[in-house]
Protein backbone atom coordinates (compact mmCIF):
# COMPACT_ATOMS: atom_id res chain seq x y z
CA UNK A 1 0.00 0.00 0.00
CA UNK A 2 1.44 3.20 -0.90
CA UNK A 3 1.83 5.87 2.08
CA UNK A 4 2.37 9.44 1.45
CA UNK A 5 3.60 11.50 4.30
CA UNK A 6 2.29 15.57 5.27
CA UNK A 7 4.90 17.31 7.14
CA UNK A 8 2.92 20.44 9.54
CA UNK A 9 6.06 20.98 12.35
CA UNK A 10 6.76 24.13 12.92
CA UNK A 11 3.35 25.11 11.56
CA UNK A 12 1.14 28.20 13.17
CA UNK A 13 -2.57 26.47 13.92
CA UNK A 14 -4.91 25.82 12.05
CA UNK A 15 -2.29 25.33 9.15
CA UNK A 16 -1.58 21.41 10.57
CA UNK A 17 -5.11 20.82 10.31
CA UNK A 18 -6.45 22.53 6.54
CA UNK A 19 -3.82 20.89 5.37
CA UNK A 20 -4.58 17.40 7.01
CA UNK A 21 -7.94 17.77 5.34
CA UNK A 22 -6.96 18.84 2.17
CA UNK A 23 -4.75 16.26 1.88
CA UNK A 24 -7.11 13.44 2.93
CA UNK A 25 -9.70 14.55 0.17
CA UNK A 26 -7.01 14.65 -2.30
CA UNK A 27 -5.57 11.48 -1.91
CA UNK A 28 -8.67 9.50 -1.31
CA UNK A 29 -9.43 11.13 -4.94
CA UNK A 30 -5.93 9.43 -5.86
CA UNK A 31 -6.78 5.95 -4.64
CA UNK A 32 -4.13 6.34 -1.80
CA UNK A 33 -4.90 4.08 1.28
CA UNK A 34 -2.55 6.04 4.04
CA UNK A 35 -1.37 9.52 4.61
CA UNK A 36 1.66 9.94 7.53
CA UNK A 37 1.42 13.28 9.36
CA UNK A 38 3.95 14.19 10.89
CA UNK A 39 3.68 17.18 13.78
CA UNK A 40 5.25 18.34 16.73
CA UNK A 41 2.78 20.49 18.42
CA UNK A 42 0.40 18.73 20.53
CA UNK A 43 -2.52 20.85 19.95
CA UNK A 44 -1.89 20.25 16.43
CA UNK A 45 -1.44 16.49 17.20
CA UNK A 46 -4.73 16.91 18.72
CA UNK A 47 -7.04 18.55 15.83
CA UNK A 48 -5.59 16.09 13.36
CA UNK A 49 -6.69 13.27 15.27
CA UNK A 50 -10.42 14.99 15.47
CA UNK A 51 -10.55 15.70 12.25
CA UNK A 52 -9.65 11.92 11.16
CA UNK A 53 -12.64 11.00 12.67
CA UNK A 54 -14.90 13.90 10.96
CA UNK A 55 -13.14 12.36 7.39
CA UNK A 56 -13.85 8.75 7.95
CA UNK A 57 -10.45 8.32 8.76
CA UNK A 58 -9.10 5.96 11.12
CA UNK A 59 -6.01 7.72 13.17
CA UNK A 60 -3.38 5.50 14.65
CA UNK A 61 -0.51 7.07 16.87
CA UNK A 62 2.84 5.55 15.49
CA UNK A 63 4.99 7.22 17.53
CA UNK A 64 4.40 9.86 19.94
CA UNK A 65 6.48 12.21 21.78
CA UNK A 66 5.88 15.99 23.26
CA UNK A 67 9.02 16.73 20.51
CA UNK A 68 7.68 14.89 17.77
CA UNK A 69 4.62 13.39 16.74
CA UNK A 70 3.86 10.59 13.69
CA UNK A 71 0.05 9.67 12.81
CA UNK A 72 -0.81 7.49 10.82
CA UNK A 73 -4.86 8.02 8.62
CA UNK A 74 -6.02 5.34 6.79
CA UNK A 75 -8.32 6.51 4.35
CA UNK A 76 -11.43 4.13 4.58
CA UNK B 1 -7.03 10.78 27.22
CA UNK B 2 -9.86 9.95 24.67
CA UNK B 3 -11.37 12.38 21.84
CA UNK B 4 -14.56 12.39 24.41
CA UNK B 5 -12.41 13.10 27.71
CA UNK B 6 -10.92 15.92 25.61
CA UNK B 7 -14.39 17.63 25.54
CA UNK B 8 -15.43 17.17 28.09
CA UNK B 9 -12.41 18.94 29.86
CA UNK B 10 -12.05 21.53 27.27
CA UNK B 11 -15.92 22.14 28.00
CA UNK B 12 -15.43 22.12 32.25
CA UNK B 13 -12.00 24.35 32.02
CA UNK B 14 -14.75 26.95 29.80
CA UNK B 15 -17.13 26.56 32.35
CA UNK B 16 -14.35 27.78 35.19
CA UNK B 17 -12.93 29.89 33.32
CA UNK B 18 -16.61 31.68 32.49
CA UNK B 19 -17.65 31.21 36.10
CA UNK B 20 -13.58 32.94 37.32
CA UNK B 21 -14.78 36.00 35.27
CA UNK B 22 -17.88 35.82 37.00
CA UNK B 23 -16.43 35.95 40.67
CA UNK B 24 -13.74 38.87 39.50
CA UNK B 25 -16.97 40.93 38.22
CA UNK B 26 -17.97 40.22 41.95
CA UNK B 27 -14.89 40.82 43.79
CA UNK B 28 -14.76 44.00 42.15
CA UNK B 29 -13.63 43.86 38.38
CA UNK B 30 -15.35 45.96 35.96
CA UNK B 31 -18.89 44.75 34.65
CA UNK B 32 -18.99 42.32 32.10
CA UNK B 33 -15.13 42.91 32.22
CA UNK B 34 -14.28 40.07 34.99
CA UNK B 35 -11.41 38.69 32.36
CA UNK B 36 -10.46 40.47 29.17
CA UNK B 37 -6.84 39.56 27.88
CA UNK B 38 -6.94 43.44 25.39
CA UNK B 39 -8.32 45.01 27.91
CA UNK B 40 -5.86 44.23 30.46
CA UNK B 41 -3.12 44.06 28.09
CA UNK B 42 -4.41 48.10 27.53
CA UNK B 43 -4.66 48.28 31.18
CA UNK B 44 -1.18 47.27 32.20
CA UNK B 45 0.34 48.98 29.31
CA UNK B 46 -0.97 52.25 30.51
CA UNK B 47 -0.15 51.52 34.20
CA UNK B 48 3.31 51.28 32.60
CA UNK B 49 3.10 54.63 31.37
CA UNK B 50 2.75 53.67 27.54
CA UNK B 51 -0.56 55.69 27.57
CA UNK B 52 -1.61 58.53 29.61
CA UNK B 53 -5.68 57.38 29.32
CA UNK B 54 -6.18 57.85 32.98
CA UNK B 55 -9.41 55.78 33.24
CA UNK B 56 -8.11 52.82 32.63
CA UNK B 57 -4.24 52.14 33.99
CA UNK B 58 -4.06 49.20 36.70
CA UNK B 59 -1.47 46.33 36.17
CA UNK B 60 -4.05 43.65 35.80
CA UNK B 61 -2.50 40.80 38.17
CA UNK B 62 -4.50 38.51 36.04
CA UNK B 63 -2.12 38.83 33.02
CA UNK B 64 1.01 37.79 34.34
CA UNK B 65 -1.03 34.84 36.59
CA UNK B 66 -2.59 33.08 33.21
CA UNK B 67 1.39 33.79 31.72
CA UNK B 68 2.93 31.86 35.23
CA UNK B 69 -0.10 29.49 34.86
CA UNK B 70 0.63 28.41 31.36
CA UNK B 71 4.49 27.88 31.55
CA UNK B 72 3.71 25.89 35.27
CA UNK B 73 1.91 23.72 33.02
CA UNK B 74 3.57 23.69 29.98
CA UNK B 75 6.50 22.68 31.99
CA UNK B 76 4.62 20.01 34.16
CA UNK B 77 3.53 18.34 30.61
CA UNK B 78 7.17 18.61 28.99
CA UNK B 79 5.79 21.41 26.56
CA UNK B 80 8.04 24.43 27.32
CA UNK B 81 9.80 24.29 24.07
CA UNK B 82 11.61 27.30 23.15
CA UNK B 83 10.93 27.53 19.41
CA UNK B 84 10.27 30.38 16.34
CA UNK B 85 9.81 31.71 12.74
CA UNK B 86 11.52 34.36 11.00
CA UNK B 87 8.56 36.02 10.94
CA UNK B 88 8.65 37.66 14.75
CA UNK B 89 8.49 41.39 12.93
CA UNK B 90 4.85 40.24 11.13
CA UNK B 91 3.76 38.82 14.34
CA UNK B 92 4.26 42.17 16.62
CA UNK B 93 2.25 44.00 13.57
CA UNK B 94 -0.81 41.24 14.22
CA UNK B 95 -0.39 41.75 17.39
CA UNK B 96 -0.79 45.45 17.09
CA UNK B 97 -3.56 44.95 14.53
CA UNK B 98 -5.00 42.62 17.10
CA UNK B 99 -5.61 44.98 20.18
CA UNK B 100 -6.36 47.54 17.64
CA UNK B 101 -9.76 45.59 16.79
CA UNK B 102 -10.34 44.63 20.16
CA UNK B 103 -10.34 48.17 21.30
CA UNK B 104 -13.09 49.34 18.71
CA UNK B 105 -14.83 46.52 19.86
CA UNK B 106 -14.13 46.86 23.54
CA UNK B 107 -13.09 43.53 24.00
CA UNK B 108 -11.02 40.54 22.96
CA UNK B 109 -12.70 37.18 21.78
CA UNK B 110 -13.18 36.18 25.49
CA UNK B 111 -14.96 39.45 26.53
CA UNK B 112 -17.30 38.58 23.79
CA UNK B 113 -18.40 35.97 25.60
CA UNK B 114 -18.78 37.55 29.14
CA UNK B 115 -20.96 40.29 27.33
CA UNK B 116 -22.90 38.26 25.68
CA UNK B 117 -22.92 35.75 29.38
CA UNK B 118 -23.71 39.34 31.26
CA UNK B 119 -26.95 39.76 28.65
CA UNK B 120 -24.98 42.85 26.23
CA UNK B 121 -26.71 42.22 22.84
CA UNK B 122 -24.16 43.85 20.83
CA UNK B 123 -21.76 41.40 21.60
CA UNK B 124 -23.83 38.87 19.15
CA UNK B 125 -22.58 41.29 16.11
CA UNK B 126 -19.15 41.20 17.61
CA UNK B 127 -18.99 37.34 17.53
CA UNK B 128 -20.39 37.68 13.95
CA UNK B 129 -17.44 40.09 13.27
CA UNK B 130 -15.05 37.35 14.32
CA UNK B 131 -16.74 34.44 12.73
CA UNK B 132 -16.22 36.59 9.19
CA UNK B 133 -12.86 37.54 9.87
CA UNK B 134 -11.72 33.58 11.39
CA UNK B 135 -13.38 32.08 8.38
CA UNK B 136 -11.30 34.54 5.96
CA UNK B 137 -7.89 33.89 7.94
CA UNK B 138 -9.04 30.18 7.27
CA UNK B 139 -9.44 30.60 3.68
CA UNK B 140 -6.03 32.42 3.36
CA UNK B 141 -4.20 29.58 5.73
CA UNK B 142 -5.92 27.19 3.08
CA UNK B 143 -4.50 28.97 0.03
CA UNK B 144 -1.30 28.39 1.30
CA UNK B 145 -0.49 31.45 3.42
CA UNK B 146 2.19 30.58 6.00
CA UNK B 147 4.88 32.52 8.11
CA UNK B 148 7.13 29.44 7.65
CA UNK B 149 7.85 26.67 10.04
CA UNK B 150 8.96 27.36 13.86
CA UNK B 151 12.37 25.99 14.13
CA UNK B 152 13.94 25.22 17.90
CA UNK B 153 15.13 28.65 19.64
CA UNK B 154 17.17 29.06 22.75
CA UNK B 155 15.77 29.08 26.19
CA UNK B 156 17.15 31.69 27.49
CA UNK B 157 14.32 34.16 25.63
CA UNK B 158 11.92 32.58 26.66
CA UNK B 159 12.90 32.32 30.15
CA UNK B 160 13.35 36.19 29.87
CA UNK B 161 9.30 36.33 29.03
CA UNK B 162 8.27 34.72 32.31
CA UNK B 163 10.92 36.62 33.87
CA UNK B 164 9.08 39.48 32.49
CA UNK B 165 5.83 38.12 34.14
CA UNK B 166 7.28 37.38 37.37
CA UNK B 167 8.72 41.18 37.44
CA UNK B 168 5.45 42.27 36.51
CA UNK B 169 3.90 40.94 39.70
CA UNK B 170 6.25 42.41 41.40
CA UNK B 171 6.02 45.75 40.69
CA UNK B 172 1.83 44.92 41.20
CA UNK B 173 2.78 43.34 44.67
CA UNK B 174 5.36 46.69 45.81
CA UNK B 175 4.13 49.38 43.48
CA UNK B 176 6.86 51.68 43.49
CA UNK B 177 6.53 54.96 43.65
CA UNK B 178 9.53 57.49 42.07
CA UNK B 179 7.10 60.59 40.91
CA UNK B 180 4.01 61.02 43.10
CA UNK B 181 3.30 63.97 40.96
CA UNK B 182 3.39 62.13 37.76
CA UNK B 183 1.72 59.26 39.39
CA UNK B 184 4.43 56.84 38.39
CA UNK B 185 6.66 54.84 37.03
CA UNK B 186 2.91 52.27 37.59
CA UNK B 187 0.68 54.43 36.88
CA UNK B 188 -2.99 53.47 38.99
CA UNK B 189 -6.45 54.98 37.89
CA UNK B 190 -8.68 56.37 40.31
CA UNK B 191 -11.87 56.72 38.44
CA UNK B 192 -12.80 54.59 35.40
CA UNK B 193 -12.65 50.77 34.63
CA UNK B 194 -8.99 50.72 35.86
CA UNK B 195 -10.04 51.70 39.35
CA UNK B 196 -12.32 48.63 39.69
CA UNK B 197 -10.28 45.64 40.25
CA UNK B 198 -10.40 42.74 42.37
CA UNK B 199 -8.47 41.82 45.36
CA UNK B 200 -4.50 41.75 44.03
CA UNK B 201 -4.10 38.21 45.53
CA UNK B 202 -7.47 36.65 44.12
CA UNK B 203 -7.00 38.71 40.80
CA UNK B 204 -3.66 36.50 40.79
CA UNK B 205 -5.38 33.55 41.47
CA UNK B 206 -7.84 33.80 39.12
CA UNK B 207 -5.13 34.15 36.38
CA UNK B 208 -3.03 31.46 37.45
CA UNK B 209 -6.08 28.92 37.34
CA UNK B 210 -7.03 30.68 33.70
CA UNK B 211 -3.65 30.14 32.29
CA UNK B 212 -2.87 26.43 33.57
CA UNK B 213 -6.77 25.24 32.08
CA UNK B 214 -6.12 27.10 28.84
CA UNK B 215 -2.47 25.18 28.15
CA UNK B 216 -3.58 21.82 29.24
CA UNK B 217 -7.05 22.15 26.96
CA UNK B 218 -5.30 24.20 24.02
CA UNK B 219 -8.33 26.43 24.26
CA UNK B 220 -9.06 29.30 21.94
CA UNK B 221 -11.80 30.94 21.06
CA UNK B 222 -10.81 32.14 17.36
CA UNK B 223 -10.72 28.46 17.00
CA UNK B 224 -13.72 27.85 18.75
CA UNK B 225 -15.75 29.83 15.99
CA UNK B 226 -13.97 29.37 12.88
CA UNK B 227 -13.08 25.43 13.05
CA UNK B 228 -16.66 24.01 12.70
CA UNK B 229 -16.79 26.01 9.45
CA UNK B 230 -13.86 24.38 8.21
CA UNK B 231 -14.04 20.83 9.37
CA UNK B 232 -17.26 20.25 11.26
CA UNK B 233 -14.70 20.51 14.60
CA UNK B 234 -16.91 21.70 17.49
CA UNK B 235 -14.15 20.91 20.60
CA UNK B 236 -12.96 24.21 20.59
CA UNK B 237 -15.94 25.40 20.72
CA UNK B 238 -17.29 23.05 23.76
CA UNK B 239 -15.15 25.46 25.28
CA UNK B 240 -16.38 28.92 24.77
CA UNK B 241 -19.96 27.13 25.40
CA UNK B 242 -18.29 26.64 28.93
CA UNK B 243 -17.52 29.62 29.03
CA UNK B 244 -21.27 31.49 28.73
CA UNK B 245 -22.91 28.70 30.50
CA UNK B 246 -20.62 29.18 33.44
CA UNK B 247 -20.56 33.23 33.47
CA UNK B 248 -24.04 33.20 32.63
CA UNK B 249 -25.02 30.80 35.72
CA UNK B 250 -22.89 32.64 37.66
CA UNK B 251 -23.74 36.18 36.84
CA UNK B 252 -27.81 35.15 37.03
CA UNK B 253 -26.77 34.00 39.99
CA UNK B 254 -25.08 37.04 41.59
CA UNK B 255 -27.97 39.20 39.88
CA UNK B 256 -25.23 40.20 37.50
CA UNK B 257 -27.05 39.53 34.00
CA UNK B 258 -28.63 42.93 32.44
CA UNK B 259 -29.93 41.83 28.90
CA UNK B 260 -29.49 45.54 27.29
CA UNK B 261 -28.55 46.64 23.55
CA UNK B 262 -25.48 47.58 24.68
CA UNK B 263 -24.17 46.37 28.41
CA UNK B 264 -21.54 48.11 30.61
CA UNK B 265 -18.06 49.30 28.94
CA UNK B 266 -19.62 48.58 25.73
CA UNK B 267 -21.73 50.36 22.55
CA UNK B 268 -23.91 49.13 20.35
CA UNK B 269 -22.89 50.46 17.12
CA UNK B 270 -23.01 47.46 14.93
CA UNK B 271 -20.22 48.09 12.23
CA UNK B 272 -18.13 49.06 15.01
CA UNK B 273 -18.63 45.73 16.83
CA UNK B 274 -18.61 43.42 13.95
CA UNK B 275 -15.75 44.89 12.09
CA UNK B 276 -13.57 45.34 15.08
CA UNK B 277 -13.83 41.09 15.96
CA UNK B 278 -13.55 40.92 12.29
CA UNK B 279 -9.76 42.46 12.59
CA UNK B 280 -9.45 39.95 15.78
CA UNK B 281 -10.56 37.57 13.81
CA UNK B 282 -8.55 37.27 10.60
CA UNK B 283 -5.22 38.81 12.65
CA UNK B 284 -5.59 35.89 15.43
CA UNK B 285 -6.06 33.16 12.71
CA UNK B 286 -3.09 34.83 10.73
CA UNK B 287 -1.20 35.03 13.83
CA UNK B 288 -2.18 31.39 15.08
CA UNK B 289 -4.18 32.39 17.77
CA UNK B 290 -6.85 34.53 20.14
CA UNK B 291 -5.11 37.39 22.44
CA UNK B 292 -5.33 34.01 25.38
CA UNK B 293 -4.02 31.39 23.01
CA UNK B 294 -0.90 33.97 22.32
CA UNK B 295 0.20 34.25 26.01
CA UNK B 296 -0.43 30.85 26.28
CA UNK B 297 2.10 30.24 23.09
CA UNK B 298 4.20 32.49 24.74
CA UNK B 299 4.27 31.47 28.01
CA UNK B 300 5.03 27.97 26.07
CA UNK B 301 8.09 29.57 24.93
CA UNK B 302 6.77 30.42 21.57
CA UNK B 303 8.81 33.38 20.43
CA UNK B 304 5.79 34.20 17.78
CA UNK B 305 3.78 34.29 20.74
CA UNK B 306 5.82 36.70 22.75
CA UNK B 307 5.78 38.96 19.72
CA UNK B 308 2.70 39.08 19.55
CA UNK B 309 1.98 39.73 23.15
CA UNK B 310 4.45 42.58 22.68
CA UNK B 311 2.60 43.62 19.53
CA UNK B 312 -0.78 44.03 21.86
CA UNK B 313 0.85 45.84 24.20
CA UNK B 314 2.66 48.37 22.30
CA UNK B 315 -0.85 48.54 19.51
CA UNK B 316 -3.07 49.13 22.74
CA UNK B 317 -1.00 52.14 23.57
CA UNK B 318 -0.88 53.38 20.54
CA UNK B 319 -5.25 52.93 20.37
CA UNK B 320 -5.44 55.44 22.99
CA UNK B 321 -2.54 57.97 22.06
CA UNK B 322 -4.00 58.51 18.84
CA UNK B 323 -7.13 58.41 20.54
CA UNK B 324 -8.78 55.03 18.31
CA UNK B 325 -10.07 53.37 21.00
CA UNK B 326 -14.00 53.57 21.01
CA UNK B 327 -16.03 54.96 24.04
CA UNK B 328 -19.63 53.28 25.16
CA UNK B 329 -20.91 56.21 22.86
CA UNK B 330 -19.43 54.09 20.09
CA UNK B 331 -15.87 53.98 17.73
CA UNK B 332 -13.84 57.41 17.53
CA UNK B 333 -14.62 58.84 14.11
CA UNK B 334 -11.05 57.55 12.25
CA UNK B 335 -11.56 53.80 13.64
CA UNK B 336 -13.10 52.22 10.84
CA UNK B 337 -11.99 53.64 8.02
CA UNK B 338 -8.57 52.73 9.83
CA UNK B 339 -10.29 48.90 10.78
CA UNK B 340 -10.82 48.54 6.62
CA UNK B 341 -7.35 49.26 6.04
CA UNK B 342 -6.06 46.73 8.48
CA UNK B 343 -8.11 44.12 7.06
CA UNK B 344 -7.60 45.01 3.75
CA UNK B 345 -3.52 44.78 4.08
CA UNK B 346 -3.92 41.69 6.22
CA UNK B 347 -6.08 39.86 3.17
CA UNK B 348 -3.28 41.48 1.07
CA UNK B 349 -0.37 40.22 3.20
CA UNK B 350 -2.32 36.56 3.59
CA UNK B 351 -2.24 36.62 -0.49
CA UNK B 352 1.44 37.40 -0.48
CA UNK B 353 2.79 35.01 2.01
CA UNK B 354 1.72 32.05 -0.03
CA UNK B 355 3.98 29.18 0.92
CA UNK B 356 2.57 26.77 -1.87
CA UNK B 357 0.21 27.18 -4.80
CA UNK B 358 -3.21 27.29 -3.93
Amino acid sequence: MEEHVLDVRGLDCPAPMLRAIDEVRRLRQAGVGSLIVIGDEAAAYESVQRVAVKLDCLAEAVSGSTAEWRLRLRLR
Amino acid sequence: MSTLGRHRAIAAAGFAIGALAALLQRWGNPANLGLCIACFIRDSSGALGLHRAAAVQYLRPELPGIIIGAWLAALWAGEFRPRGTSSAAFKFALGVLMVFGALVFLGCPLRAALRLAGGDLSALAGLAGLLAGGYAGGLLVRGGYSTGKAQPAARFPAFLFIVGALALVALGAVRPVADLAAGGPIFASSTGPGSLRAAWPLSLAAGLMVGIAAQRTRLCLIGAVRNPLFSKDFHLTAGLGGILVGAAGLNLAFGQFRLAAAGPIAHSHIPGNFLGLALVGLAATLAGGCPLRQLVLAAEGNQDGVATVLGMGVGAALAHNFRLASTTAGPAPLALPLVAVSLALLCLGGLSMRERPA
